[in-house]
């Protein structure tokens, strides 16, 4: 009599309780299907048009700008021309005229309307850090504005004539960009791009003030080498070489404009680094450069920019020259251009500062690339000039390995 | 009640405390505004004694000139200015002086020592670190020596309006003796160039009064789409010449001109202007109020009435009345709109109306059923009108009707037929009718419909024998 209400009421206990998990389950779908009805995530026309110019810097494609730069005017005029919007529509007639530029060579009329819009859109920036709210950044923030802003005035700034002038604009814009909080901003997303632009726009800035055209063609240069938005292994090999072909020509540039050996180095650099895959000769001569720029200011090395010293260090370039070598050097071997592949080796044992290990290797292989083009020549019956390579072969012999046993001993 | 009053005095108290404090506060964060701009125009500075390159320093000084305009509105605008204030506006238009000197602007150069002797003539007395010298070495002869080569002309700006799009206003200024030495050298070109900057930037700002510093001698301004009187003015020694800007809605108190009219022009409605009892020649210009593309000038000869047709739906006034001779007065009470009877634009293949347009006028039209129709004159001049685009009426040139036709392809299958012409009293339109459209279209071998039958029995024809090889 007792066991059988308990039995019921389990069973109705069970009742209840799968009743319950039912409704839970019901009301965890409904609020499911309401969730993916609530964020629909869909993209206002302001949002639509940022993205807009955004794929433009991606793409090149100028349609796609002129549709934002339409769509914003059409916009502001809805709204009474608010100073976010004219800093977009500035924003993308810069880039508009800075398109057109592109296409020809000196376009005077056109660089001085591109110069206005800037000092305009520098107007907007002021105007709106006076606004009430200036640490948002969405769109229509003064921070997103100065982000932007800074970056298309630097991008733009190498098809415009005279340029220079507009290097304390870009230095007083990275100055005031810094004081907004930029750390909160993830990596990989556009924010964290620009910010790492930023960055790296202050300190090349430094290396030759005011050179508003070395800056603008050695950003590129960086940004295209070093692909800031994303992986270079996932780019492909077309699209690499067409990168590192473009990276190469602003780097080339960048040193035409400037006169400081620090910024000439890390151009070379730059351009080795571009041109590795296309001309092995030339990335020889520029690696050369790059080195030789190096030691003209190796005593007085500024080590207070991170990016710089971390990234084009002299080891750093030292390591990469080397590494190229040896793939060339492999290359020749295979090639049995020992000739070339001796001279390289022997230009290349002459740089100061090698790292010991290296400079050892090197003597190895140049060692023995003068002994199979001595074994060469002497099977060619040129006995006489198998006889000063010969001679050659003895000094490195009697020079080199004494340093190298000395490193060795050392370590 | 002692006690609700001693807690209204206490509130007073605290009210006006915090009153002051915000004053305060205000007053530390204009200073500091303007201590930010001054490091601005020092960096800057420095910049422009690096740089060589002319256009460059030009650049940087535009730069420096907005940065020390901004820095003045603090100033002007901060009711009780402290020494500090008085110091950084005054510094900041020391630097301007000395690198728009070193440009050969002494418009800007005057203006910028000028602001530092109204405010603070002691910072001069200051070192310049990018040279290490006083600025007082350089300003002095800047002030007695070069500037005085230069004579001074005053101008008066009235009613441009205040959102003029830069693009669209720019004031010009020549020197019509151009070949004169006087005007060869560089450093008065510069100075011209300068004072045709700051006109520009001043009437863009509002300004009401401008001073201008020039090399003496006669020189002729040129307002683009604004209109300036006068044209021709005179900088001599001793006396400042008198400059009226006159923009849209100018009304110069020199010349005592009449008012502009204005007009609308309501929709459905189409309007001449008629001009009459001008002596000598004239020019008016219209411009739409609203800022649009259409505008239009008009160039009237001697005595003579002109009529001219103008789009419809929009608001018109005059703009610009300008004369060789003074005795034109009065010029917009001349001016009347005299209703204009609508046109029809008929479209005509062989003696079959095809297309017909309602209300010809200056305008847009949109040829839908066209496959490419070109207009052409006596002359010639072949118009194309691709499909489905819209085209514009030429708005300079009016075509008689004899002389226009539409083609399409390379057989001219169409005539444009202006059915109801204009009643514009010189304009003395042939009535036009099918017979004159098959004439035209004789002339320019039209298809007939013989040939249309005989090429569509030709095709089936083909289309036939294609069918049988196919089986």
């Amino acid at each position: 009599m007792i066991v059988v209400p308990l039995n019921l009421s389990r069973m109705k206990c069970c009742k209840i309780v799968f009743r319950v998990i039912s409704i839970m389950i019901l009301i965890y779908l409904s609020t499911f299907r309401e969730g993916i009805a609530q964020h629909p995530a869909q993209p206002t026309p302001l949002d639509l048009a940022v993205r807009a110019i955004d794929n433009y810097d991606q793409t090149d494609n100028v349609d796609t700008l002129r549709w934002a730069l339409n769509s914003l005017r059409a916009l502001a005029y809805e709204s009474g021309f608010p100073l976010d919007y004219s800093c977009l529509i500035a924003e993308a007639e810069v880039k508009e005229k800075v398109h057109q530029l592109k296409g020809l060579k000196a376009d005077t009329t056109l660089s001085r309307q591109a110069k206005s819009i800037i000092w305009d859109l520098w107007k907007y920036i002021t105007r709106m850090e006076e606004s009430p709210d200036p640490n948002i950044s969405s769109p229509g923030g003064v921070k997103f504005a100065l982000q932007r802003g800074v970056v298309t005035i630097i991008e733009s700034a190498k098809f415009l004539d005279h340029p220079n002038s507009l290097a304390p604009l870009i230095k007083n814009i990275i100055n005031r960009a810094k004081k907004y909080d930029f750390v909160s901003t993830t990596i990989g997303s556009y924010a964290g791009l620009i910010q790492l632009k930023l960055t790296r726009a202050h300190d090349f800035l430094g290396i030759d003030y005011p050179n508003a055209l070395f800056l603008s063609n050695i950003m590129k240069a960086d940004e295209l080498i070093f692909a800031y938005d994303r992986d270079r292994s996932t780019i492909s090999k077309t699209e690499d070489s067409l990168q590192r072909a473009e990276a190469s020509q602003f780097a080339i540039t960048a040193v035409e404009a400037t006169k400081n050996p620090r910024g000439e180095c890390f151009a070379y650099y730059l351009a080795a680094l571009g041109k590795e895959k296309e001309d092995a000769e030339t990335t020889i001569l520029y690696y050369a450069e790059a080195v030789d720029r190096f030691d003209k200011f190796e005593d007085v090395q500024d080590t207070t920019t991170a990016y710089l010293s971390d990234k084009f260090k002299r080891s750093n370039i030292i390591f990469d020259y080397t590494e190229f070598l040896y793939a060339y050097g492999k290359r020749l071997e295979e090639e049995g251009n020992y000739l070339r592949y001796a001279t390289l080796l022997e230009n290349a044992s002459k740089i100061k500062g090698l790292v010991s290990l290296d400079k050892c290797m090197i003597t190895k292989k140049l060692q023995e690339a003068y002994s199979e083009l001595i074994d060469q020549l002497r099977q060619q019956g040129k006995d006489e000039l198998a006889e000063s390579y010969q001679k050659k072969l003895d000094k490195i012999y009697i020079y080199n390995n004494s340093n190298c046993f000395k490193t060795s001993e050392r370590r | 009640m002692l006690q609700i009053r001693n807690l209204l005095a206490v509130i007073l108290v605290i009210a006006i405390i915090a009153l002051s404090q915000s004053l305060a506060l205000a007053q530390m964060t204009t200073s500091e505004k303007m201590t930010n701009l001054l490091g601005d125009m020092w960096n800057y500075y420095d910049v422009f004694s690096k740089l060589q390159n002319d256009p460059e320093r030009e650049d940087l000084a535009k730069q420096m000139e907005s940065t020390a305009d901004k820095i003045l509105e603090y100033y002007k605008n901060s009711q009780n200015p402290d020494s500090s204030q008085i110091r950084l506006t005054a510094q900041a238009f020391l630097l301007l002086a000395i690198a728009e000197y070193q440009i050969d602007n002494p418009t800007w150069t005057s203006q910028a020592l000028q602001t530092v002797k109204e405010t603070n003539w002691g910072v001069v007395g200051d070192i310049d670190p990018t040279t290490n010298r006083s600025f007082k070495e350089r300003v002095d002869g800047i002030d007695t020596v070069w500037l005085p080569k230069f004579k001074k002309c005053t101008g008066q700006v009235y009613g441009f309006p205040e959102n003029t799009i830069w693009g669209q206003l720019e004031v010009k200024i020549w020197p019509p003796l151009y070949l004169d030495i006087i005007y060869r050298t560089e450093e008065n070109f510069k100075a011209i160039k300068g004072a045709q900057d700051y006109l520009n930037s001043e009437i863009r700002g509002g300004s009401k009064e401008i001073t201008l510093l020039l090399p003496p001698g006669k020189y002729q301004l040129e307002g683009g789409d604004f209109a300036i009187y006068p044209a021709q003015f005179e900088v001599k020694e001793g006396s400042d010449s008198i400059i009226v800007c006159k923009g849209a809605k100018c009304i110069t108190t020199v010349q005592k001109n009449p008012p502009p009219t204005i007009f609308d022009i309501t929709p459905d409605e189409y309007f001449n202007l008629r001009v009459f009892y001008c002596r000598d020649s004239i020019a008016i210009k219209i411009d739409t109020v609203v800022r649009e593309v259409q505008k239009d000038t008009l160039y009237l000869d001697d005595t003579s009435s002109v009529y001219r047709e103008l789009p419809k739906n929009k608001k018109y006034l005059v703009a610009e009345v300008t004369s060789k001779d003074s005795l034109v007065k009065n010029i917009s009470h001349n001016i009347e709109k005299i209703p204009v009877e609508p046109r029809d634009l008929s479209i005509w293949k062989g003696n079959k109306q095809i297309l017909n347009f309602n209300h010809l006028a200056y305008g847009v039209y949109e040829l839908r059923d066209a496959k490419k129709f070109g207009i052409a004159d006596e002359y010639k001049f072949k118009r194309f009108l691709p499909e489905g685009i819209k085209w514009d009426m030429p708005k300079n040139e009016k075509f008689k009707a004899e002389d226009i036709y539409v083609r399409s392809g390379k057989n001219y299958d169409y005539c444009i037929d202006l059915s109801k012409p204009t009643s514009l009293a010189e304009e003395s339109h042939k009535e036009t009718t099918p017979e004159w459209c098959r004439e035209v279209c004789k002339k320019y071998r039209c298809r007939s419909v013989w040939d249309s039958i005989f090429s569509s029995a030709f095709m089936g024809v083909v289309f036939y024998f294609y069918l049988d090889t196919i089986r």
